[in-house]
């Protein structure tokens, strides 16, 4: 059960990855951050809201939009800039941008850059839990597009076939790039596509917190069963910004209508009116939450320009990990 | 001792690291009930059951991917793809999964897989016959082996299931009958370790899987012609034991590399540039590679024959390299 305390810090987590990605759009607009960003503006709910209810054991493979996943996860906020910074870190050292980066000790794994690569990964992660008789959930990230690739199709059904700990979350924002989700599929929802693999499907409005939190927390339930089930669920949602910064807010492929109609359906705004209606946040507590993740994200921005590069001696470090005699 | 096939080794090797470590598991396609494609894990389902001998789905690059997921979180998998043919359905998990686990995540990660995998031409057709080893060795993050005998296939596979990092264990199917005796009790053959399977001053083949055996043919028949070859078996491809080769090569000044992939880009041209330049000064003849011709691999036998290196092309590029005696073999003497 969510408390009164619980919803404020899903707010706060909300606020923090949106002011995150907006500063960091801002950075690289003005040639302050070498990673091209894949802004995950709009589509807050679903990370926050899938990974809010997780313990530190539980593992995360987060999609290249999947921000909010690293700081509910655990990764201060800092450490992600700084990353993005491409300077050192104990996470990546600089060696992956900041979208591909994995922290073990908070359950979280690295992806690959490949649409739908880091599927089977995912699979992997909650194959070993199952061996190891934990009773960790795997929760696998990725978007409307990789799931129609073969990595997805074969993942899916092997985790169904082998009954593993493991939620798949697509965060469907409807478009692959320029490829709407109408061109690329004939199936009106992702969610229908677990009907293949005999496994609950389930459909959510991914701008809605709580309808997010709750169907993972469920999928989480079945995760656990005997034997264990795993779940697809399809978080509808919509990207308010290019594919990456070298798309422009509103390609070709998309209409400002379109556009604008998603924005007025912002899950942020969404909660917060929610919140103030039940009376759990007050308009004070609305501009102090502002506050804080503003400063806490410009202080982020000061960590990261003042952390050094790595250092280039270590390039080909970790390439191999070292034998030891066994 | 004990006389055993090198599928056998492999399968012991294998059950006798699931007794030793309890995170190591085998995934695969007919890997369990049906006993392995080539029987190389027969008997494991049954003894271990299906929880540490997974059958999956026909779905490669989820399997692979899977055991890489799986070692970074602990665990210790064998995984096969059933050809190595097939294993460019795995490419992408090789390539950007296990490959690179380490390395994006700065050395938290440790990714102790050993992927298997029969190649080489056996009469299977266009697409289950090929050696593609060179693509993988290709790939920093990897380890490549391919064993040529059962000895050092159950002590390879050892290592490699012990090795804390993503091994590709490449096995030919013209080895898995090749017997052998092995010692009974636990041993290891380290991997990154040529060996020298036979001395010789004249001429250095490099070699390894079934071309071993090729070379040690053709070494017996130059022996009667008074040249004395010396065979090293790389055993592993990644790392290289560069130091064996070379400090061959010094000895004998002489370098002919043989392996059943097709020449364009096959390892033996990686070989020759580290030869070329850390023993140039030693060498009296050029490098020569004798490798299979840049085609698809056929199935009739008199095609095969025609284009997979045997002994007798190991002999004649051998006698053409050591000089002299090309003129009395052209005399036929
Ligand atoms: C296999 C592959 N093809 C193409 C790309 C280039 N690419 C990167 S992200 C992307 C779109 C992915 O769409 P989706 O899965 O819906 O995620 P979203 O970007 O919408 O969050 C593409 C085509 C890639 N990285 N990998
Ligand atoms: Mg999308």
């Amino acid at each position: 059960m969510l408390h009164k305390d619980d919803l404020i810090k899903m707010y706060r987590w909300m606020v923090l990855t949106r002011t995150f990605e907006l500063t960091m759009n801002d950075l690289y607009q003005h040639g302050r951050v070498p990673e091209l960003q894949h802004c995950s503006v709009g589509q807050e709910a679903i990370g926050v809201g899938a990974c809010y209810g997780l313990r530190p054991e539980d593992v995360v493979m987060p999609s290249l939009r999947t921000r909010a996943a690293f700081l509910v996860k655990g990764v201060p906020s800092k450490i992600l800039m700084a990353a993005a910074f491409a300077k050192e870190t104990k996470l990546c050292g600089g060696k992956n941008t900041s979208h591909h980066l994995g922290d073990l000790s908070l359950g979280i794994i690295a992806g690959t850059g490949i649409v739908g690569g880091s599927i089977p990964l995912a699979v992997g992660a909650a194959l070993a839990c199952k061996l190891k008789k934990t009773d960790q959930i795997t929760v696998c990230f990725f978007g409307d597009g990789a799931t129609n690739t073969g990595n997805f199709h074969e993942s899916v059904n092997l985790a169904a076939v082998l009954s593993l700990p493991i939620v798949f979350v697509c965060e469907n924002n409807q478009y692959a790039m320029g490829t709407s989700a109408k061109r690329s599929m004939l199936v009106d929802n992702i969610a229908d596509r677990a009907a293949s693999y005999g496994i609950p499907g389930v459909m959510v409005n991914g701008n809605d917190i709580i309808a997010v939190y709750d169907a993972v927390q469920n999928a989480i339930q079945k995760a656990k069963g005997v034997p264990p089930q795993p779940t697809l669920i399809e978080c509808k949602t919509y990207r308010w910004y290019g594919h990456s910064q070298r798309d422009p807010v509103d390609g070709r492929y998309r209409t400002k209508e379109e556009i604008e109609t998603w924005k007025l359906r912002c899950p942020i705004k969404h909660f917060r009116e929610y919140l103030k209606r039940a009376g759990i946040l007050s308009e004070e507590a609305i501009r102090e939450t502002d506050n804080e993740t503003r400063l806490e994200i410009e202080e982020a921005v000061r960590f990261a320009e003042e952390t050094p590069y790595p250092e280039p001696g270590r390039v080909l470090d970790d390439n191999y990990a070292p034998v030891l005699e066994v | 001792m004990r006389e055993i096939t090198l599928a056998r080794a492999l399968g012991e090797a294998i059950r006798e690291e699931m007794i030793r470590d309890d995170t190591v598991f085998i995934i695969g396609v007919e890997v369990g009930l049906y006993g392995g494609c080539f029987r190389v894990t027969e008997g494991l389902f049954d003894e271990f059951g299906a929880e540490r001998v997974i059958d999956t789905p026909i779905s490669e690059s989820a399997l692979v991917g899977a055991a890489a997921g799986a070692a970074v979180m602990g665990m210790k998998p064998v995984a096969e793809v059933m050809y190595q043919d097939f294993a460019t359905l795995v490419m992408d998990q090789i390539l950007n999964g296990a490959a690179k686990l380490r390395y994006v995540h700065a050395g938290q990660a440790t990714v102790p897989m050993v992927l298997r995998a029969p190649f080489g031409a056996s009469g299977a057709g266009a697409h289950h016959s090929q050696s593609i080893e060179a693509m993988f060795c290709h790939i920093p993050g990897v380890k490549v082996v391919i064993p040529s005998t059962p000895y050092d296939a159950k002590g390879l596979l050892k290592s490699a299931i012990r090795d804390p990092n993503p091994v590709l264990f490449f096995e030919h199917k013209l080895t898995y009958g090749i017997k052998d005796e092995i010692p009974d009790e636990d041993y290891t053959v380290s991997l990154g370790k040529a060996d020298i399977k036979l001395q010789g001053k004249d001429l250095t083949i490099v070699t390894w899987g079934l071309m071993v055996h090729k070379a040690l043919n053709a070494a017996a028949e130059l022996a009667k012609k008074g040249i004395e070859l010396e065979v090293i078996d790389l055993r592993t491809l990644v790392p290289l034991d560069t130091a064996t080769i070379v400090s061959s090569v010094k000895k004998t000044s002489r370098l002919m590399i043989v392996h059943e992939a097709c020449k364009t880009g096959g390892y033996g041209s990686e070989i020759t540039d580290i030869v070329t330049r850390e023993a140039f000064g030693y060498l009296d003849s050029p490098v020569h590679r004798v490798a299979t011709p840049d085609t698809t691999i056929p199935f009739s036998r008199p095609l095969l024959e025609a284009i997979i290196p045997d002994e007798k092309d190991i002999v004649a590029v051998a006698l053409s390299m050591t000089g002299n005696r090309i003129t009395e073999v052209e005399n036929g003497i």
